[in-house]
């Protein structure tokens, strides 16, 4: 398996092209573990992007604003605004014009940033990693479906439940550790580093150097 | 690109997630026998990889920025420590976020269970941080 694997400067163009596509069409960085967890909280978020959609548009929130201050007025009386009724005519028409005149505010300039992922859509990028996994295993002909951790897993501990029971504690941490520390191998180590941020760069010395010290680790006790 | 809808969005990420499993799985970091031989600097091919890849990207995210914010990331507490826990996590399962998903595409079922791990993770994660509450900064979609 391992002689089919791509060299390591075309490994570096396809990450940088990935992260660089997504960068360029959407005005953000990409990251797994954010947007793993987005999925799981589907209901806040869809919500989060309805209140996104409004603040995003700012012409559309104004004139939303004017119909609602209009109606408030035309439902109004003239006793309750202490005029008669030709008077009270007289001031809805002058607020009318008023607020016809107000301009709406502008739209941020710059490039834009695109509004927040629907929840679907991630969700169609994680399904997505699958659907890339199976057509680089099919187009290298090494698609084969089993139960059974890979071969070189089983040599590495004792047979068994304790591959999986490894497995199952190994993605629990990389779970726990990647909210804790706000990023991943994605967001932290490709994005974060490549922007030069002291956060991602502390995070990626850590997770880098953990996983050198316990490989090596599990190298010796084994 | 503010007023894509949501469609052009599902389409965009459909293509950067395929693109990103596939090329995950051509590079071997969906192998456990070549992450591990990353980590104890037996085979340097996927460190390079890596290497290489944040200097393009640091590269091609200014080029393509046009006055943009590039990602802000500040150390807080959890830095550090959820460092050191997901590196952990990769040494022993073998997989980042990403990973058990490009694995299942591969035909390596029992990636099903690393998913479950990983989401038993996020969950005591929130669990345990509605206690701390710590401010993590989170990774845009």
């Amino acid at each position: 398996m391992s002689t089919e694997h791509w060299p390591w400067w075309v490994t570096s163009m396809a990450l940088a092209g990935v992260a660089t596509l997504h960068y360029g069409a959407l005005g953000r960085a990409f990251g797994v573990s954010g947007l793993f967890a987005k999925v799981l909280s589907w209901r806040d978020e869809r919500a989060a992007c309805a209140a996104e959609a409004q603040v995003a548009d700012p012409a559309a929130a104004h004139a939303a604003m004017v119909a609602e201050t209009l109606a408030m007025l035309e439902a109004m009386s003239p006793e309750e605004m202490g005029m008669d009724a030709e008077e009270f005519e007289v001031f809805l028409q002058g607020q009318r014009e008023e607020l016809a005149a107000a301009a709406p505010p502008p739209a941020p300039a710059g490039p834009a940033v695109a509004p927040r992922a629907p929840p679907e859509a991630n969700l169609v990028f994680l399904g997505a990693l699958t659907l890339g996994g199976l057509l680089a295993a099919l187009s290298t002909g090494r698609f084969d479906w089993s139960w059974s951790p890979a071969a070189a897993y089983g040599e590495l501990l004792a047979g068994g439940a304790v591959p999986h029971a490894a497995l199952l504690l190994g993605g629990a941490l990389v779970g726990l550790g990647t909210q804790m520390a706000g990023g991943c191998s994605a967001g932290h180590g490709l994005n974060g580093c490549a922007a030069l941020q002291p956060g991602s760069l502390a995070a990626t010395a850590t997770f880098f150097g953990t996983g050198v010290v316990v490989s090596l680790g599990i190298g010796a006790l084994s | 690109m503010i007023t894509s809808p949501a469609r052009a969005q599902v389409v965009l990420l459909a293509c950067t997630g395929t693109c990103l499993g596939f090329s995950l799985s051509r590079a071997g970091f969906t192998d456990y026998a070549e992450v591990r031989a990353m980590f104890t600097f037996g085979d340097l091919r996927l460190f390079l990889a890596f290497i290489g890849g944040v200097v393009l990207t640091a590269v091609s995210l200014r080029l393509v920025a046009r006055g943009r914010p590039l990602p802000s990331r500040s150390i807080h507490r959890g830095t550090v420590l959820g460092g050191v826990l997901f590196g952990l996590g990769w040494a022993i399962s073998g997989g980042c976020p990403a990973i058990p998903f490009v694995q299942l595409g591969e035909g390596q079922g029992a990636a099903l269970i690393t998913l479950i791990g990983v989401v038993m993770g996020i969950f005591a994660w929130r669990r345990l941080n509605r206690r701390l509450g710590w401010q993590t900064g989170s990774c845009s979609g």
